[in-house]
């Protein structure tokens, strides 16, 4: 076996955050099919009685599938940096090992934390507030490497830098606004702190939302080899749709509390100009459907994306735009979100966006990052009929599971407004922990694919390979 | 100049650098003014704070993170129910229950009196604060709360006796999901009292009235009696469906941003 020279520093970095999110990734998987498992009230009683928490696994399950999505966008960002943007320096490579460190004992901390059953008790902050400090600290850190490199020229950089740096200082300002409850005045008024909370939990996603739209324009652009769209009027109206959305259209989550009005409208008016996605995402679809066909780097007879899996991923993730954000636009609507509020619609929704837009990216991603790596023999390990099939496996799953959630949530929404029980709480406790564990079941298969090649980087044969965005 | 960067003379006129600085400040503004319209609103915070025994009630919510489960004005995990508006159709004693021996899915979390009593205190000063859900209606009569029940859960024809029996003889005193203070005496909630006694201890009571509390005996013959207990038992078994229109006003619409109450 002869060690790949080809690795830099820079590389090495890169492939540490890859493997955190795949731990990270593990983490949130099983602590979702725990959590889900408590959904059939005879399995509740059982795990209750040892122990095992639906109010501990839950958070752990949400916290890491966000260090899942935040660690690949880290791998891609410093991927940008070490190949596009001149590597990275010496003082860089400290400050990369000094963040990861820092997030490393922030999750380490948090899972123990959970595990026993210490928590801050709120959503998607549910890590007590020393695990916050240590990763805000780390994230910060993280900042400074991000500016140090990308602040040259920064305003005539492509738009997924601009994407890059507003989800990355956004992300600072929602996180810090999200332990406003530790103010007393604050805590003691519930009403008022669910507006702050909500504000910055809305907005907190908003700013993940923009590192997984830059990192799909930048490997879009790597992978096409056209600088053009990331440069594009339309490439920058839509940003600034999405920058206008994340920035104010935060209240549709808090349509109900008592606050002023004129908050509530701007939030539906801004809501709605997602419609303008919707159809450019409608536009783009038709284009790509009527595009000539490409020829496929293995086998020239297929359609581009037939064995190509990232583009299998990216392509997945179109068609999850379309509907995720029709569906957003649907339930931003004030009296159908009266109808849905609190119902499983919301958690479909979310778990749509998180699965079906930001993750399917991140694979496509994960997925192009290992092609660069390895030699033309181990792409089709990758770029395989049966990885395909798993990620189709996991899109039909991951349909499944949002499309049961959605009618599940609606019509208790429905019955709950006219005042009945739930008629399908009975079905919820076998479908929901059902499809959730055949879409773990296809998430793994997939992995179980991918991550080894992550963790065998530098074990592999040497073969004297120009990666694809050398080319 | 890196692949990341584009010539001047390539440069696309929106995308200039100082028209994008102009965007950016433009979306910041905006950021900015929405923010400081949430944080300069009043109508929240005019709100009373919580007394300090509810404030210990919330203290306890988060420290068993409750939120993973139940949500308060929608907001939280799915597993359980809503509790913003639970205060109105918890007793104390359904509520020592719960706290103690966990229902359900939910875990037997062992609350002491004390917690027990700081989270009831929480639970009803949040109560006090709004509406969590939308509803068709709203403080209904508990005879056409029944009757709306009714149509989507029929009672039998003993149950519908049973009805005529409480709507003639028994409503006078006693309502449905709350007690009723008559005279010096106070007549239960009858949903309460139906889920809390056995049924020989429901016959007895039904039979020989409570002469210590004020409720008369001997009102109903045998048959009347096993009436009004079937309609008890329909009255139990539908509680959830009762409780929700029992403390609402009138009929509404689908609301656009406020519930009503």
């Amino acid at each position: 076996m002869v060690h790949v020279p080809s690795l830099s520093a820079g590389d090495r970095v890169v492939l540490t955050q890859l493997r955190l999110a795949v731990g990270a990734l593990a983490l949130a998987l099983v602590g979702g099919l725990i959590a889900v498992l408590h959904y059939i009230p005879p399995v509740a009683t059982v795990l209750n009685l040892g122990g095992v928490h639906f109010a501990a696994f839950r958070p752990i399950h949400t916290i890491f599938a966000h260090a899942w999505i935040f660690g690949v966008n880290l791998a891609v960002i410093y991927h940008a940096i070490d190949h596009d943007s001149g590597g990275l320096s010496e003082r860089a490579l400290k400050r990369a090992r000094l963040h990861t460190w820092l997030f490393i004992v922030a999750g380490f901390l948090a899972f123990a934390t959970l595990i026993v059953g210490v928590t801050s008790g709120r959503e998607y902050l549910g890590f007590i507030p020393l695990v916050s400090l240590l990763f805000l600290v780390g994230w910060i850190v993280f900042l400074i490497n991000f500016f140090a490199h990308m602040r040259h020229g920064f305003w005539k950089r492509p738009v997924y830098v601009l994407m890059w740096a507003v989800g990355a200082c956004y992300f600072t300002y929602t996180f810090i606004e999200g332990h406003a409850y530790l103010l007393p005045g604050l805590d003691a008024r519930p009403v008022a702190d669910l507006q702050v909370q909500w504000k910055s939990c809305g907005t907190l996603v908003g700013s993940m939302n923009f590192l997984v739209y830059g990192t799909l324009l930048y490997i879009g652009e790597r992978m096409s080899g056209d600088s053009g769209y990331a440069q594009s009027r339309t490439a920058w109206w839509l940003f600034t749709v999405g920058c206008l959305n994340s920035f104010t259209n935060f209240a549709h989550h808090t349509y109900h509390l008592p606050q002023l009005e004129i908050i509530k409208w701007i939030a539906f008016v801004v809501s709605m100009l997602e419609i303008i996605i919707v159809l450019r995402v409608l536009w783009d679809i038709n284009t790509m459907r009527r595009a000539p066909k490409r020829e496929l780097l293995l086998d020239e007879t297929r359609h581009w994306y037939e064995y190509d899996v990232v583009g299998t991923f990216l392509v997945s993730a179109k068609w999850w735009t379309l509907v995720l954000v029709f569906h957003a636009v649907l339930i931003s609507i004030p009296p159908l979100n009266a109808l849905i509020h609190g119902t499983h619609v919301v958690l479909g929704h979310g778990m749509g966006s998180e699965i079906g837009i930001d993750t399917m990216i991140l694979l496509g991603a994960f997925a192009w990052l290992l092609t660069g790596w390895y030699p033309a023999q181990s792409l089709p390990r990758v770029n395989n009929r049966r990885t395909r099939w798993y990620a189709i496996g996991l899109n039909i799953s991951a349909a499944i599971l949002v499309s049961w959630l959605t009618l599940a949530g609606t019509v208790h929404g429905i019955a709950r407004y006219n005042g009945l029980p739930h008629p399908l709480a009975s079905w919820n406790a076998v479908m929901f922990p059902l499809v959730g564990t055949v879409f773990a079941v296809f998430f793994v298969g997939l992995m179980c694919r991918l991550a080894p090649l992550v963790f065998g980087v530098e074990a592999r044969v040497a073969v004297d390979q120009t990666p694809p965005w050398e080319r | 100049m890196g692949p990341l960067q584009v010539p001047d003379n390539e440069m696309i006129d929106f995308a200039r650098p100082h028209t994008r600085i102009g965007l950016m400040v433009v979306l910041v503004c905006a950021f900015v003014f929405q923010t400081v319209l949430v944080y300069s609103d009043d109508t929240a915070m005019q709100m009373a704070p919580l007394s300090p025994t509810a404030l210990e009630g919330r203290a306890l919510w988060h420290e068993h993170n409750c939120q993973a489960c139940h949500q308060i004005y929608g907001f939280g995990g799915f597993l359980g129910p809503d509790l913003t508006n639970a205060a109105g159709r918890l007793t104390p004693e359904m509520m020592h229950e719960v706290l103690t021996d966990g229902v359900g899915q939910m875990p037997a979390f062992g609350f002491t009196s004390d917690e027990i009593v700081v989270m009831h205190a929480y639970l009803v000063e949040l109560d006090r604060t709004g509406t969590s859900q939308p509803r068709k209606f709203a403080n209904m009569a508990p005879l056409a709360a029944v009757d709306a029940v009714a149509e989507h859960a029929p009672m039998s024809v003993e149950q519908l006796a049973g009805r005529e029996i409480y709507a003639a003889t028994c409503q006078s005193c006693h309502l449905l999901g709350r007690d009723n203070l008559v005279g010096a005496n106070l007549a239960s909630d009858l949903i309460t009292s139906a889920a809390t006694l056995n049924d020989a201890e429901l016959a007895n009571v039904l039979q020989f009235g409570r002469p210590e509390d004020g409720m008369p005996g001997g009102l109903l013959d045998p048959t009347q009696l096993g009436e009004v207990a079937a309609f008890l038992a329909w009255l139990v078994e539908n509680q959830t469906s009762l409780a929700l229109r029992l403390t609402s006003s009138e009929e509404s619409g689908i609301p656009w941003f406020t519930y009503p109450r």
